[in-house]
C-alpha cells in the first residue's frame, strides 16, 4: 500500500525575547551607536566578542572599539531570498575585522556580480540609518574603496 | 570495561518525503526487522535509546509518537536525545558499560521533509546572537567551509565531484539509497551552484527514514550474532559553534574523538578496512579523512549520506553500515563517524572490530 | 562607553506539513461522514479510538475497523476559567476525557449544554455533530459532547 495519508500544513511561531548578557549586550549597544567592538583576550581583541575564549575557556576582558573595516577570509555565493540583507544575489562571508582575531559572519554586497568576490578583498560595514542594537544594524559589508 | 557489540542493524528506505506513515508507522517494521535479526523478544530488551529532533518534526515532544512502535507499556527503561541517534547509541553503550542490563535497542528517526522550508529551520541550530538573526541559507556555512577547504588545498571542485560520483555509484548496490546513479564528473561540474562552491549534488539529499541498531554485551552479544561487530572504542567531542573562531578546514573535535576511541580500542583509524563517514557535504570527506588519519580504508561503500540523509538517523546508519561489513566478513576493522551541527561542529567516532 | 542592550528579539516562524499516518487518516475520514471508527487488538482486547495501525502494547496489527455511536461517560474533566490567546470559546467551559461505550481509550473533547457546576465524573454524554456542510476530516466535526437524555440505554 503506497497511498498517501491525510496531511495538512501549519505554522509554528515562537515570539521569544532573549537575554544577552553583559559582553554581547555591550557589543549590541555599540552596533546601535554605529560602533563595532571587540573583546580583550590574551591573544588580542576578539570580534565578534564572546564571554569566554573559545580556545582556553578563559573569561574575556573588557570591550574595545575596533574599526568597521576588514578582510574577507572565506565566502560563498548565494541566491537572494525574501528577507535577506541584500536584495540581489550576494555572498555570505567570514570577515576578519582589522586589528582583531576571529572573523565576523555577515553578508557582502558586490552588486550581484560574483566575479567581484575574492578571498583577501577589503570590505567595510554599511550601517543602517535606524539602528536598534541587533546584528542587522549592519545592513551588510561592501567593497572598501 | 564490558565488551559491547552491534548485533543487528536495519533501516527503512531513504525517501525524499514519506507522506503515508506517521513516526511509529515508519519505525515499527524496522524495529521488527532488527529484533528478528537478533532473534530476541521485546521483553529481552533492557534499555531503549532514541534520537530525533522536534525542529524537524514541528512539534514539541514529538518522539513520544515513535514510542508506540517500541511497546512502552508496561513501562520500559528508555531515553531520548534531541540529536542524531548516533548520540543515543553512545548513551546506550555507556548504559551497558554500567552493567544495568545486557541488551539495548537504539533507534533513530529523521524526517527532513516535514519543514516546508529548511531555511526557516536550520538557523535554529545556530548561535542565537550573531548567526540566527541573519538567517543564512541552510548550506551557507558549509559553503564557507568548502571554499576554505579548497583554499587550503584539501580538495577541489573536481575532487568534490569525484567523491559524489563514487558515492552515487556505490549506492547502486544499496537498496535503501535515496539517490544512486552512474554519473560523469564532467556532467556534475556542469550543474549550477547552490551556495558556491557547493552544487546541489555536493549537498547530501535530506529526507525521511528510520534506523535501528541492537547492542548487546559480553555473552549476550556472542549468543545473538554469528559475528558481532564489537564496539572497541566510542567517543564524541565538539568544537565551538561560532564558525569565525575555528579553523573550518580541520576538524579538531573529530581528531580528539578518534584519538580517545583509539585508546579504548587498542587500534587506530589508520588500521581500519572500511569507514562510514557522516559527510553532509562532499568536501567534508577530505576534512574527515585528514582528521581521522585514514589510510587506504574504503570510504562510504554504502553510498554514504550523499546518497541519502534522513536527518537524525544518518549518523546511526553509518554505525549500522560499518557493523554490517563486519557481520558479513567483508571487513575485520571498521570506523563509523557521525556529526551534528553546522560544518562538522560535533563529532562522534566508533571503532568496530570482528573476531576470528 | 555605550549603554548595553539587555535583551533581543529571537523569533522563530516555521511552516510544516503534518502527516496523519494511515490509522489516523481512516479515523479522520470517518469523522467527515459522522462516523466514529474504532479498532480492536486481537491479542489484548484493547479497543482504540482513535485507532492507530497497530496496538502500542502488543505491536500487532489491529482488527478491522468498526463504528461506535460515541455515547459514553466522563472519566475526568476540568473547568477552564482563564483566557488565553487563540481561545475559541468564552470561559468558563468544561474539557473532559470521555470514554465512549465500547472503547478502551478516552478521547478529549468539550462538554457543553450543561452548567459547569453540574458536570460530574461518570456523567453519561453523547456527541453533538456539526451541520452536514461543516463536516470535515477533523475532530471539530463533533461540536461538543452534551449530557445524554435519561433512558437512552446503551447500545
Ligand atoms: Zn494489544
Amino acid at each position: 500500500m503506497t497511498a498517501e495519508s491525510l496531511s495538512a500544513s501549519y505554522t509554528v511561531e515562537f515570539p521569544f525575547e532573549r537575554t544577552v548578557g553583559p559582553t554581547i549586550g555591550a557589543f549590541l549597544g555599540g552596533l546601535r551607536d554605529g560602533q563595532l567592538y571587540g573583546v580583550r583576550t590574551e591573544r588580542g581583541a576578539l570580534c565578534p566578542p564572546l564571554e569566554f575564549e573559545p580556545g582556553t575557556g578563559a573569561e574575556t576582558g573588557e570591550l574595545v572599539p575596533v574599526a568597521d573595516t576588514g578582510t574577507v577570509t572565506s565566502w560563498t555565493w548565494v541566491r537572494a531570498r525574501l528577507g535577506d540583507p541584500v536584495p540581489h544575489d550576494f555572498a555570505w562571508a567570514l570577515i576578519a575585522i582589522d586589528g582583531t582575531i576571529g572573523a565576523l559572519f555577515h553578508a557582502v554586497d558586490v552588486g550581484g556580480d560574483s566575479g567581484r568576490m575574492a578571498t583577501g578583498m577589503r570590505v567595510r560595514a554599511r550601517w543602517r540609518a535606524e539602528r536598534v542594537g541587533q546584528l542587522s544594524d549592519i545592513e551588510c559589508f561592501e567593497v572598501a574603496p | 570495561m564490558r565488551d559491547v557489540a552491534v548485533v543487528a542493524f536495519a533501516q527503512s528506505p531513504c525517501q525524499a518525503a514519506n507522506r503515508r506513515d506517521d513516526m511509529a508507522g515508519i519505525l515499527l517494521p524496522v524495529i521488527r526487522e532488527a529484533v528478528d535479526a537478533a532473534g530476541i523478544g521485546r521483553d529481552e530488551i533492557d534499555f531503549v535509546a532514541s534520537g530525533s529532533h522536534d525542529f524537524y518534526e514541528g512539534r514539541t515532544f514529538s518522539y513520544i509518537d515513535s514510542l508506540d512502535a517500541v511497546g512502552a507499556w508496561p513501562p520500559i527503561s528508555e531515553s531520548h536525545v534531541e540529536s542524531d541517534a548516533a548520540w543515543a547509541l553512545a548513551e546506550a553503550w555507556s548504559w551497558l558499560q554500567l552493567g544495568e542490563g545486557d541488551i539495548a535497542l537504539v533507534y533513530g528517526i529523521g524526517r527532513g521533509s516535514l519543514p516546508a522550508d529548511l531555511d526557516q529551520v536550520m538557523p535554529a541550530q545556530l548561535d542565537p546572537y550573531f548567526l540566527a538573526p541573519l538567517a543564512p541559507h541552510r548550506d551557507a556555512i558549509a559553503g564557507l567551509q568548502a571554499h576554505a577547504a579548497i583554499g587550503a588545498g584539501l580538495t577541489s571542485e573536481q575532487g568534490m565531484a569525484e567523491v559524489v560520483s563514487r558515492c552515487l555509484a556505490s549506492a547502486l548496490d544499496n537498496p535503501h539509497a535515496q539517490r544512486s546513479e552512474r554519473v560523469d564528473v564532467a556532467r556534475l561540474l556542469d550543474a549550477p551552484y547552490v551556495s558556491s562552491p557547493l552544487r546541489e549534488h555536493d549537498v547530501a539529499p535530506i529526507g525521511d527514514a528510520a534506523a535501528v541498531v541492537v547492542l548487546a554485551a559480553d555473552d549476550a552479544a556472542r549468543r545473538l550474532a554469528e559475528r558481532p561487530a564489537w564496539l572497541r572504542g566510542v567517543d564524541h567531542r565538539m568544537d565551538t559553534h561560532y564558525p569565525g573562531v575555528r579553523d573550518l578546514t580541520e576538524s579538531l573535535s573529530t581528531r580528539r574523538a578518534a584519538s580517545r576511541a583509539a585508546e579504548f580500542a587498542g587500534f587506530l583509524p589508520s588500521d581500519v578496512d572500511v569507514a562510514e563517514l557522516h559527510t553532509e557535504y562532499s568536501h567534508q570527506e577530505a576534512i574527515l579523512a585528514a582528521a581521522l588519519g585514514l589510510n587506504g580504508a574504503e570510504l562510504n561503500a554504502s553510498g554514504g549520506p550523499l546518497a541519502g540523509r534522513p536527518v537524525t538517523a544518518t549518523g546511526l546508519i553509518r554505525i549500522g553500515e560499518a557493523a554490517r561489513r563486519i557481520f558479513d566478513g567483508r571487513a575485520d576493522r571498521a570506523l563509523a563517524h557521525a556529526t551534528n551541527g553546522q560544518a562538522l561542529q560535533q563529532n562522534l567516532v566508533c571503532l568496530l572490530e570482528g573476531e576470528g | 562607553m555605550t549603554e548595553p542592550v539587555t535583551t533581543m528579539p529571537s523569533p522563530f516562524r516555521m511552516d510544516y506539513t503534518y502527516v496523519a499516518g494511515t490509522g489516523r487518516t481512516a479515523f479522520l475520514r470517518g469523522l467527515s461522514e459522522r462516523r466514529l471508527i474504532a479498532r480492536r487488538c486481537a491479542d489484548c482486547g484493547q479497543v482504540y479510538l482513535p485507532p492507530p495501525e497497530f496496538c502500542s502494547r502488543c505491536l500487532t496489527e489491529l482488527e478491522a475497523p468498526f463504528e461506535l455511536d460515541g455515547r459514553g461517560v466522563i472519566s475526568t474533566f476540568c473547568v477552564v476559567n482563564f483566557p488565553f490567546p487563540g481561545q475559541r470559546i468564552d470561559p468558563p467551559y468544561v474539557v473532559a476525557h470521555i470514554q465512549p461505550h465500547g472503547a478502551g481509550t478516552r478521547p478529549m473533547h468539550l462538554v457543553r449544554e450543561v452548567k459547569p457546576g453540574q458536570v460530574h465524573i461518570g456523567m453519561e454524554v453523547e456527541p453533538v455533530w456539526v451541520a452536514d456542510d461543516d463536516l470535515d476530516t477533523s475532530l471539530l466535526s463533533i461540536r461538543h459532547f452534551r449530557p445524554a437524555p435519561e433512558g437512552g440505554a446503551d447500545a
